[in-house]
């Protein structure tokens, strides 16, 4: 790594070690604020400059989406808990190649899928596959007006549940990969579709056209279990 | 607008990146047909509980053990 023989040694603990002694709590203090305080973009470049502890910055910036990203991808936590180590361990090595023409959370989120792709190569994964809008019954049950059928528990008490959760997590499981990655960065992380576009170099209009079978798909398997016919 | 038509829609309609003139046509055929209704109601709730559902915190001890990768690294 070609910083390593920078003159400032840091731990990622949170500890700026190297950067202020214990004789300069002010210069702590001043440290952590300015880290806060900057653009993403300048962490970048103190970080290449040789202020490692800059990376810290990024990581607690990060840590907490790319791990929600991947635990919604994978299913559990030691795979996403894997691929998050991989993530933040390749873009440090990577981050020379960080161009600023991107936003750094894309960036960040193109290497996570990437770590992601590399984690399932190495298990058996089933392979992908397209969902088409026919492949749900929406179309005939709209046709022939037939609609959900109603199963006990509200959507209240389902929300209140964590087996619902759980229940949810195994249909988001059921999704083809594309889709998936499309679902849990529009409607769970909240990113736009200009965004989703450029961290899964896809179109706008595939964003929205995945987006909404993934809605539709997992629309259908919710409904063998809540009752989501009601008001929220 | 077609039953059809409107499911097409429906999550541009929910996301408000259709035009005013599109989501009139798809609230008016929503409006009158019984079950569009139900399924835009439902597919708004999809959407809804899943991010009410699925948000999800990075726990402390991945946290800490991602830490504890990095400086193993030696970076």
């Amino acid at each position: 790594m070609a910083k390593r023989d920078s003159k400032v040694s840091i731990s990622i603990d949170g500890k700026e070690r190297g950067i202020a002694s214990k004789s300069q709590p002010s210069s702590i203090a001043l440290t952590k604020s300015t880290m806060s305080d900057l653009e993403d973009a300048e962490l970048v470049n103190r970080v290449l400059r040789g202020e490692k502890a800059y990376f810290n910055e990024i990581v607690n910036r990060y840590e907490t989406s790319i791990y929600q990203y991947m635990f919604r991808m994978c299913g559990n936590q030691a795979d996403a808990e894997d691929v998050l180590q991989e993530t933040f361990l390749n873009a440090f090595r990577a981050l020379d190649s960080f161009r600023g023409d991107s936003k750094l959370s894309t960036w960040l989120y193109k290497i996570a899928n990437n770590s992601c792709l590399m984690k399932r190569r190495k298990s058996k994964f089933a392979p992908d596959k397209e969902l088409s809008l026919t492949e749900t019954s929406t179309h005939s049950e709209i046709e022939s007006g037939v609609s959900i059928h109603t199963p006990a528990k509200t959507p209240i008490d389902a929300m209140l549940s964590s087996e619902f959760r759980s229940i949810l997590q195994n249909i988001l499981l059921d999704l083809p990969k594309h889709y998936r990655q499309t679902f849990i960065l529009a409607d769970i992380q909240g990113f736009r579709g200009q965004e989703i576009s450029d961290i899964l170099g896809v179109t706008i209009p595939t964003v929205k056209s995945r987006l909404h079978r993934a809605r539709i798909f997992i629309r259908e398997r919710l409904s063998n279990y809540v009752d989501i016919r009601s008001e929220l | 607008m077609n039953c059809k038509e409107v499911m097409q829609l429906l999550s541009e309609f929910i996301d408000g990146e259709l035009d005013s003139c599109h989501c009139e046509e798809i609230t008016a055929h929503i409006e009158q047909c019984p079950q569009c209704r139900v399924f835009f109601s439902s597919f708004k709730n999809t959407v809804k509980l899943c991010r009410e559902c699925l948000k999800t915190e990075i726990p402390e001890d991945t946290r800490s053990r991602l830490r504890k990768r990095l400086n193993e690294e030696n970076w």
